[in-house]
């Protein structure tokens, strides 16, 4: 009775909860292998599970391709959106003879040099929505649609003529330097590039491939300015000066001509910059309050399913110990 | 002196019972919480949605965690409750639903010269983005605590007793912040330009970034982390020219 009554002092004190049978437990176990051999058999379905388990990096990143697109859309819009072209550097220049017939035959009267220079005028570049795909292995086209916003500014306008031959006996040379306004005229591009993305172990960077950066814009002057050099061109119209032999309307449909043309603009490559997607892999951790270092080494990035996937395998980096 | 015999006889068969008991605890613990996980998942799964993350998905193997764990190992603290914890094995396994984390050492009660061993079974309950770092970091908590030789620890119940003091901060004093070695930043930045013909200011995009979930399968821990911009840019009102 004693020895009951000492055993059952002991089982009332056990610190630890009451039993669970073995049976309860077999029972759990059953049921957790069912769903396991379950989830197993839905992951092997599942084509993100499969490309994950594809790649061989202790941690794998995965980002959408909606939201690859988003931001590049929005980074590539930025290079081009809000713009200032400086075109005070940009000079058009053109020349050329101007021959008559006589009785020697054909025979050159003068050359003649026109030169404009753009002098403050600025090009103010407004960027559309791009257009952004995705394509395998690792780049994103794009198709950034460029407005050029209509501006003026100041531009000198000069003109010479020199004659020769017989002409210069009869001709005096002339320079005509004028002051005038030019203008951007308002026009749309398209920019046509790529961004190539690689993975350097940390970072994701997407950078931008623009062979072509070409931009034609279209320019002019203010009908103020071309009634300035229609001016000056007559005022030279008189024998005396040969300025017949230009003949002001052939020289003002000439210079038309070439402002119609427009100046050519290549966009500076630093103008498009490698940007560094928002998810990243460190070098150091914390973990226990003690700085953890690892080696980094990128394995893996491609597009597939959608889905920009890449990955790098981690090595932990043994703690000095004091 | 037969009475003393059966004593000492059903003083170790309670030892060695509550050990097993014990054991059996920790692993009923832990079985019914992959069951709960394991539920859920094989639903996604069903519905094609074990992986349906929108922004970012973030793959972590349980080799890396435990070898960040182990390169710490030893792990020593007062867990308080009156407890000493020292971890010398560390091991990491994601599976079955759960982000398992069992670490397993002594435990010694104040003052104590003998102390028990004791397997924590702790499991990564939640990912979080560091505000100030934008780093990944775990939140791990408590399923089970093993010991043995527990009345080495004193007192009544003494396995609750530690697995209340690691519950309420000796767990995170053990273990402080377990990072993971992934950044998320909530910004992305466009360098300036400024040359010649040339001047752009470096440009910011706000971006939101929340961990939104984790699921645990297959030896993998999969963060599921919510991303865009977080205030879409007005369009440019350019003028159309065509």
């Amino acid at each position: 009775m004693a020895l009951v009554a000492a055993w059952g002092m002991l089982a009332g004190c056990t610190a630890v909860p009451p039993a669970e049978g073995p049976g309860k437990l077999a029972g759990l176990q059953q049921t957790y292998d069912a769903l396991h051999a379950r989830l197993d058999a839905a992951a092997a379905r599942d084509p993100l599970v499969t490309a994950t388990h594809a790649d061989r990096g202790t941690i794998v990143m995965a980002i959408r391709s909606s939201l690859v697109e988003d931001l590049v859309g929005h980074v590539a819009r930025r290079y081009l959106d809000n713009v200032e072209v400086d075109l005070g550097d940009v000079r058009a220049k053109s020349s050329g003879e101007i021959r008559k017939k006589t009785f020697l035959g054909r025979v050159k009267v003068g050359s003649w040099t026109v030169s404009v220079e753009l002098g403050d005028l600025v090009g103010h570049l407004r960027a559309g929505t791009p257009k952004v795909s995705l394509r395998a292995p690792n780049m994103i086209d794009l198709e950034i649609p460029v407005n050029v916003i209509e501006s003026a500014g100041d531009a000198a306008f000069a003109f010479t003529w020199d004659s020769a031959g017989l002409a210069n006996v009869v001709c005096k040379d002339f320079e005509l330097n004028r002051g005038l306004r030019g203008q951007v005229l308002p026009q749309r591009h398209v920019v046509h590039g790529a961004m190539r993305l690689a993975n350097n172990g940390e970072d994701l960077t997407a950078t931008p491939v623009f062979p072509d950066r070409k931009v034609r814009l279209r320019i002019d002057l203010t009908p103020a300015s071309w009634a300035i050099v229609e001016a000056a061109l007559r005022s030279q119209d008189t024998s005396g000066t040969c300025g017949t032999l230009v003949n002001p309307e052939e020289g003002l449909a000439f210079l038309k001509t070439l402002a119609a043309k427009g100046v050519t603009v290549r966009l500076p490559e630093k103008i498009f910059r490698t940007v560094r997607l928002p998810a990243s892999l460190r070098r150091e951790v914390t973990v226990t309050g003690r700085v953890v270092n690892l080696s980094i080494q990128g394995e893996s990035l491609r597009i597939e399913t959608g889905t920009l996937w890449s990955s790098a395998s981690i090595l932990v980096q043994p703690i000095s110990r004091p | 002196m037969l009475t003393l015999v059966l004593l000492v006889g059903g003083f170790i068969e309670y030892r060695q019972r509550g050990r097993v008991l014990s054991r059996q605890s920790a692993r009923e613990a832990l079985l019914l919480r992959q069951i709960q996980a394991l539920r859920e998942l094989t639903q996604d799964g069903d519905r094609g949605t074990l992986l349906d993350f929108k922004g970012i998905l973030i793959v972590v193997d349980e080799t890396l965690v435990q070898d960040m764990l182990r390169t710490v190992s030893p792990l020593d603290a007062e867990i308080g409750g009156g407890f000493h914890v020292t971890v010398e094995s560390v091991k990491a396994e994601f599976k079955g639903g759960v982000a398992l984390v069992s670490m397993t050492g002594t435990a010694t009660a104040q003052g104590a010269q003998v102390g028990a061993m004791v397997t924590v079974f702790g499991s990564i309950d939640a990912v979080a983005i560091d505000p100030a770092s934008g780093l990944l970091r775990c939140n791990l908590g408590i399923l089970a605590v093993e010991a043995e030789n527990a009345d080495t620890l004193g007192g009544n119940d003494p396995v609750g007793r530690l697995s209340e003091a690691l519950t309420e901060g000796g767990l995170a004093a053990l273990l402080g912040p377990l990072e993971i070695p992934v950044r998320l930043d909530n910004a992305l930045t466009i360098p300036a330009v400024d040359s010649k013909r040339l001047d752009i200011t470096a440009e910011t995009l706000p971006l939101m970034v929340a961990a939104r979930r984790i699921k645990v399968f297959g030896g993998k821990l999969w963060i599921f982390v919510d991303a865009g911009l977080s205030q879409p840019p007005a369009p440019a009102k350019a003028k159309d020219v065509d």
